[in-house]
Protein backbone atom coordinates (compact mmCIF):
# COMPACT_ATOMS: atom_id res chain seq x y z
CA UNK A 1 0.00 0.00 0.00
CA UNK A 2 1.44 3.35 -1.02
CA UNK A 3 0.11 6.47 0.90
CA UNK A 4 0.94 9.82 -0.44
CA UNK A 5 0.44 13.89 0.62
CA UNK A 6 0.23 15.33 -2.77
CA UNK A 7 0.38 19.26 -3.55
CA UNK A 8 1.67 21.04 -6.67
CA UNK A 9 5.62 21.51 -6.78
CA UNK A 10 5.14 25.04 -7.48
CA UNK A 11 3.45 25.54 -4.85
CA UNK A 12 6.63 24.89 -2.63
CA UNK A 13 4.88 22.28 -1.02
CA UNK A 14 6.55 18.99 -0.21
CA UNK A 15 5.77 15.82 -1.82
CA UNK A 16 6.05 12.72 1.33
CA UNK A 17 5.03 9.47 0.47
CA UNK A 18 5.39 6.48 3.06
CA UNK A 19 5.16 2.57 1.98
CA UNK A 20 5.73 -0.72 3.00
CA UNK A 21 9.32 -2.19 0.81
CA UNK A 22 8.65 -3.59 -2.06
CA UNK A 23 9.28 -4.03 -5.19
CA UNK A 24 5.65 -3.07 -6.68
CA UNK A 25 5.45 -0.46 -3.88
CA UNK A 26 8.77 1.44 -5.16
CA UNK A 27 7.14 1.05 -8.95
CA UNK A 28 3.81 2.81 -7.26
CA UNK A 29 6.04 5.55 -5.57
CA UNK A 30 8.07 6.53 -8.13
CA UNK A 31 4.69 6.81 -10.50
CA UNK A 32 3.37 9.24 -7.82
CA UNK A 33 6.93 11.21 -7.24
CA UNK A 34 7.32 11.83 -11.50
CA UNK A 35 2.86 12.85 -11.23
CA UNK A 36 4.12 15.19 -8.49
CA UNK A 37 6.88 16.91 -10.96
CA UNK A 38 4.68 16.61 -13.65
CA UNK A 39 3.91 20.40 -14.12
CA UNK A 40 7.45 21.73 -13.65
CA UNK A 41 7.14 20.29 -17.36
CA UNK A 42 11.50 19.33 -16.71
CA UNK A 43 13.40 17.70 -20.04
CA UNK A 44 12.62 13.97 -20.70
CA UNK A 45 16.43 13.65 -19.60
CA UNK A 46 16.15 15.31 -16.64
CA UNK A 47 13.04 12.98 -15.68
CA UNK A 48 14.99 9.92 -16.32
CA UNK A 49 17.82 10.59 -14.60
CA UNK A 50 15.23 11.52 -11.58
CA UNK A 51 13.61 8.09 -11.95
CA UNK A 52 16.52 6.08 -12.57
CA UNK A 53 18.17 7.63 -9.38
CA UNK A 54 15.14 7.01 -7.11
CA UNK A 55 14.91 3.26 -8.52
CA UNK A 56 17.84 2.62 -7.32
CA UNK A 57 18.07 3.93 -4.08
CA UNK A 58 14.38 2.50 -3.39
CA UNK A 59 15.61 -0.92 -4.97
CA UNK A 60 18.47 -0.95 -2.48
CA UNK A 61 16.63 -0.18 0.53
CA UNK A 62 14.13 -2.73 -0.49
CA UNK A 63 16.71 -5.46 -1.39
CA UNK A 64 19.50 -4.42 1.24
CA UNK A 65 18.33 -2.94 4.01
CA UNK A 66 15.96 -4.78 4.94
CA UNK A 67 15.03 -8.84 4.89
CA UNK A 68 11.95 -10.21 3.00
CA UNK A 69 9.34 -8.65 5.27
CA UNK A 70 10.58 -5.42 4.43
CA UNK A 71 9.82 -2.42 6.46
CA UNK A 72 8.46 0.81 5.96
CA UNK A 73 10.18 3.94 3.75
CA UNK A 74 9.52 8.12 3.80
CA UNK A 75 10.22 9.77 1.22
CA UNK A 76 10.42 13.33 0.55
CA UNK A 77 10.65 15.27 -1.95
CA UNK A 78 10.97 19.48 -2.33
CA UNK A 79 11.52 21.55 -4.85
CA UNK A 80 14.41 24.31 -3.74
CA UNK A 81 16.04 26.60 -5.70
CA UNK A 82 17.73 25.56 -8.57
CA UNK A 83 16.83 21.56 -7.51
CA UNK A 84 15.55 19.21 -6.75
CA UNK A 85 16.36 17.80 -3.21
CA UNK A 86 14.77 14.01 -2.21
CA UNK A 87 15.14 12.87 1.56
CA UNK A 88 14.58 9.06 1.54
CA UNK A 89 14.45 6.78 5.17
CA UNK A 90 14.55 3.42 6.30
CA UNK A 91 14.60 1.40 9.48
CA UNK A 92 16.64 -1.22 7.63
CA UNK A 93 20.19 -2.04 8.64
CA UNK A 94 22.91 0.45 8.21
CA UNK A 95 24.18 2.10 4.67
CA UNK A 96 27.53 0.93 4.59
CA UNK A 97 29.45 4.99 4.07
CA UNK A 98 31.62 3.34 1.12
CA UNK A 99 28.77 3.29 -1.01
CA UNK A 100 28.15 6.73 -1.35
CA UNK A 101 31.76 7.99 -1.07
CA UNK A 102 33.68 5.78 -3.42
CA UNK A 103 33.49 4.11 -6.66
CA UNK A 104 33.82 1.01 -4.92
CA UNK A 105 35.92 -1.40 -7.18
CA UNK A 106 36.99 1.20 -9.60
CA UNK A 107 34.21 0.22 -12.01
CA UNK A 108 34.26 -3.29 -14.43
CA UNK A 109 35.52 -4.94 -16.83
CA UNK A 110 32.28 -5.38 -19.31
CA UNK A 111 33.43 -8.77 -20.68
CA UNK A 112 33.26 -10.09 -17.33
CA UNK A 113 29.69 -9.24 -17.70
CA UNK A 114 28.26 -8.66 -14.30
CA UNK A 115 24.52 -8.80 -13.49
CA UNK A 116 24.72 -6.64 -10.87
CA UNK A 117 26.29 -4.06 -8.77
CA UNK A 118 25.26 -0.97 -11.33
CA UNK A 119 22.70 0.28 -8.92
CA UNK A 120 25.74 2.60 -6.75
CA UNK A 121 27.51 3.48 -9.94
CA UNK A 122 24.72 5.11 -11.68
CA UNK A 123 23.25 6.95 -8.63
CA UNK A 124 26.85 8.39 -8.39
CA UNK A 125 27.15 9.28 -11.53
CA UNK A 126 23.60 10.72 -11.75
CA UNK A 127 22.50 12.74 -8.01
CA UNK A 128 23.89 16.56 -7.73
CA UNK A 129 24.56 15.92 -4.32
CA UNK A 130 24.63 12.95 -2.34
CA UNK A 131 24.44 12.63 1.63
CA UNK A 132 23.53 10.10 4.34
CA UNK A 133 23.53 9.80 7.78
CA UNK A 134 22.40 7.10 10.71
CA UNK A 135 20.21 8.90 12.94
CA UNK A 136 18.58 6.79 15.73
CA UNK A 137 18.15 3.89 13.76
CA UNK A 138 16.71 5.23 10.83
CA UNK A 139 19.09 5.47 7.63
CA UNK A 140 18.68 9.39 6.08
CA UNK A 141 19.80 9.41 2.31
CA UNK A 142 19.41 13.03 0.88
CA UNK A 143 20.08 13.06 -2.86
CA UNK A 144 19.66 16.56 -4.65
CA UNK A 145 19.45 17.07 -7.96
CA UNK A 146 20.25 20.16 -10.17
CA UNK A 147 17.06 21.38 -12.53
CA UNK A 148 16.85 23.84 -15.04
CA UNK A 149 20.49 24.17 -17.26
CA UNK A 150 22.29 22.14 -19.39
CA UNK A 151 22.88 18.93 -18.05
CA UNK A 152 26.61 17.23 -18.54
CA UNK A 153 26.29 13.40 -18.02
CA UNK A 154 27.92 13.02 -21.17
CA UNK A 155 31.16 11.93 -19.48
CA UNK A 156 30.09 10.93 -16.00
CA UNK A 157 32.59 9.04 -15.62
CA UNK A 158 35.25 11.42 -15.73
CA UNK A 159 33.33 13.99 -13.33
CA UNK A 160 35.61 15.03 -10.36
CA UNK A 161 34.42 13.13 -7.25
CA UNK A 162 32.78 16.28 -5.45
CA UNK A 163 33.02 14.17 -2.18
CA UNK B 1 5.65 -12.25 -18.56
CA UNK B 2 4.30 -12.73 -21.82
CA UNK B 3 6.83 -12.15 -24.68
CA UNK B 4 6.47 -12.73 -28.30
CA UNK B 5 8.61 -13.98 -30.70
CA UNK B 6 8.20 -13.44 -34.11
CA UNK B 7 9.92 -13.76 -37.38
CA UNK B 8 11.12 -10.47 -39.25
CA UNK B 9 12.71 -11.62 -42.77
CA UNK B 10 15.77 -13.56 -41.83
CA UNK B 11 15.19 -11.71 -37.90
CA UNK B 12 13.45 -13.90 -35.03
CA UNK B 13 12.28 -10.55 -32.97
CA UNK B 14 10.81 -11.04 -29.08
CA UNK B 15 8.46 -8.66 -28.42
CA UNK B 16 8.47 -7.01 -25.07
CA UNK B 17 5.17 -5.59 -24.23
CA UNK B 18 5.72 -4.40 -20.98
CA UNK B 19 6.51 -1.01 -20.31
CA UNK B 20 9.07 -1.43 -17.28
CA UNK B 21 11.69 -4.29 -17.31
CA UNK B 22 12.39 -3.17 -13.25
CA UNK B 23 12.78 -5.07 -9.76
CA UNK B 24 9.52 -6.37 -9.79
CA UNK B 25 9.46 -7.38 -13.20
CA UNK B 26 13.26 -8.58 -13.97
CA UNK B 27 12.48 -12.77 -12.69
CA UNK B 28 9.53 -12.90 -14.77
CA UNK B 29 11.46 -11.15 -17.81
CA UNK B 30 15.01 -13.72 -17.15
CA UNK B 31 12.42 -16.74 -16.76
CA UNK B 32 10.53 -15.86 -20.42
CA UNK B 33 13.75 -15.32 -22.08
CA UNK B 34 15.56 -18.39 -21.14
CA UNK B 35 11.90 -20.06 -22.31
CA UNK B 36 12.80 -18.40 -25.38
CA UNK B 37 16.52 -19.10 -26.00
CA UNK B 38 16.20 -22.61 -24.78
CA UNK B 39 14.06 -23.32 -28.12
CA UNK B 40 16.14 -20.94 -30.28
CA UNK B 41 19.05 -21.57 -31.91
CA UNK B 42 19.93 -18.37 -33.89
CA UNK B 43 20.05 -14.72 -32.39
CA UNK B 44 17.58 -13.23 -31.01
CA UNK B 45 16.44 -9.10 -31.87
CA UNK B 46 14.83 -8.61 -28.43
CA UNK B 47 12.28 -5.18 -29.40
CA UNK B 48 12.07 -2.39 -26.56
CA UNK B 49 10.31 -0.40 -27.93
CA UNK B 50 7.49 -0.28 -25.89
CA UNK B 51 9.71 -0.22 -22.61
CA UNK B 52 10.25 3.36 -20.99
CA UNK B 53 12.44 2.46 -18.33
CA UNK B 54 15.03 -0.15 -17.35
CA UNK B 55 16.10 -0.08 -13.95
CA UNK B 56 19.71 -1.89 -12.72
CA UNK B 57 17.58 -5.01 -11.82
CA UNK B 58 16.37 -5.09 -15.20
CA UNK B 59 19.81 -4.39 -16.71
CA UNK B 60 21.11 -7.31 -14.72
CA UNK B 61 18.26 -9.62 -16.32
CA UNK B 62 18.90 -8.62 -20.12
CA UNK B 63 22.79 -9.48 -19.29
CA UNK B 64 21.92 -12.49 -17.91
CA UNK B 65 19.56 -12.93 -21.16
CA UNK B 66 22.19 -12.74 -23.42
CA UNK B 67 24.98 -14.58 -21.45
CA UNK B 68 22.15 -17.44 -21.67
CA UNK B 69 22.19 -17.80 -25.53
CA UNK B 70 25.99 -18.77 -24.83
CA UNK B 71 28.68 -17.63 -27.01
CA UNK B 72 27.61 -18.98 -30.37
CA UNK B 73 24.21 -16.30 -30.08
CA UNK B 74 24.11 -12.84 -29.95
CA UNK B 75 21.24 -10.61 -27.99
CA UNK B 76 21.11 -7.77 -29.93
CA UNK B 77 18.75 -4.89 -29.05
CA UNK B 78 16.31 -2.62 -30.67
CA UNK B 79 14.65 0.55 -30.25
CA UNK B 80 15.90 1.97 -27.03
CA UNK B 81 13.90 4.68 -25.25
CA UNK B 82 16.23 7.63 -24.13
CA UNK B 83 15.73 6.56 -20.61
CA UNK B 84 16.46 2.92 -21.14
CA UNK B 85 19.43 3.85 -23.34
CA UNK B 86 20.86 6.31 -20.51
CA UNK B 87 21.03 3.46 -18.37
CA UNK B 88 22.52 0.97 -21.22
CA UNK B 89 25.51 4.46 -21.68
CA UNK B 90 26.28 4.98 -17.99
CA UNK B 91 26.87 1.47 -17.34
CA UNK B 92 28.71 1.23 -20.58
CA UNK B 93 26.25 -1.82 -21.46
CA UNK B 94 25.89 -0.25 -24.20
CA UNK B 95 28.98 -1.61 -26.04
CA UNK B 96 28.35 -5.04 -24.90
CA UNK B 97 25.26 -5.10 -27.20
CA UNK B 98 24.76 -4.45 -30.61
CA UNK B 99 21.79 -2.01 -30.69
CA UNK B 100 19.57 -1.14 -33.33
CA UNK B 101 17.47 1.85 -34.02
CA UNK B 102 14.44 0.17 -35.49
CA UNK B 103 13.81 -3.17 -36.75
CA UNK B 104 13.94 -1.72 -40.10
CA UNK B 105 17.27 -0.55 -39.23
CA UNK B 106 18.26 -3.82 -38.03
CA UNK B 107 16.58 -5.56 -41.18
CA UNK B 108 19.18 -3.53 -42.92
CA UNK B 109 22.20 -4.59 -41.37
CA UNK B 110 21.18 -8.33 -41.00
CA UNK B 111 18.60 -8.70 -44.17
Amino acid sequence: MVWAEQAAPHENAAFIIRFHASPLNVRDALRLLLGYLDPLDLPIDQVATIQIVLAEVLNNVTEHAYDSDGGLICMQANVVEAGLSVTIRDRGAALPPKLILSEGSGGFDPQALPEGGFGWHLIRSLASELAHCRQARWNELKIVFSLGGPQSDELPLNRPNPF
Amino acid sequence: MNLTVRRVGPLKVVDVPEKRIDAAAAIAFKDAMRDISDVSCSDLFLNLENVGFVDSSGLGAIVAAMKNLGPERRLHLVALSPAVEKVFRLTRMDSVFTLHDSIDAALADHG
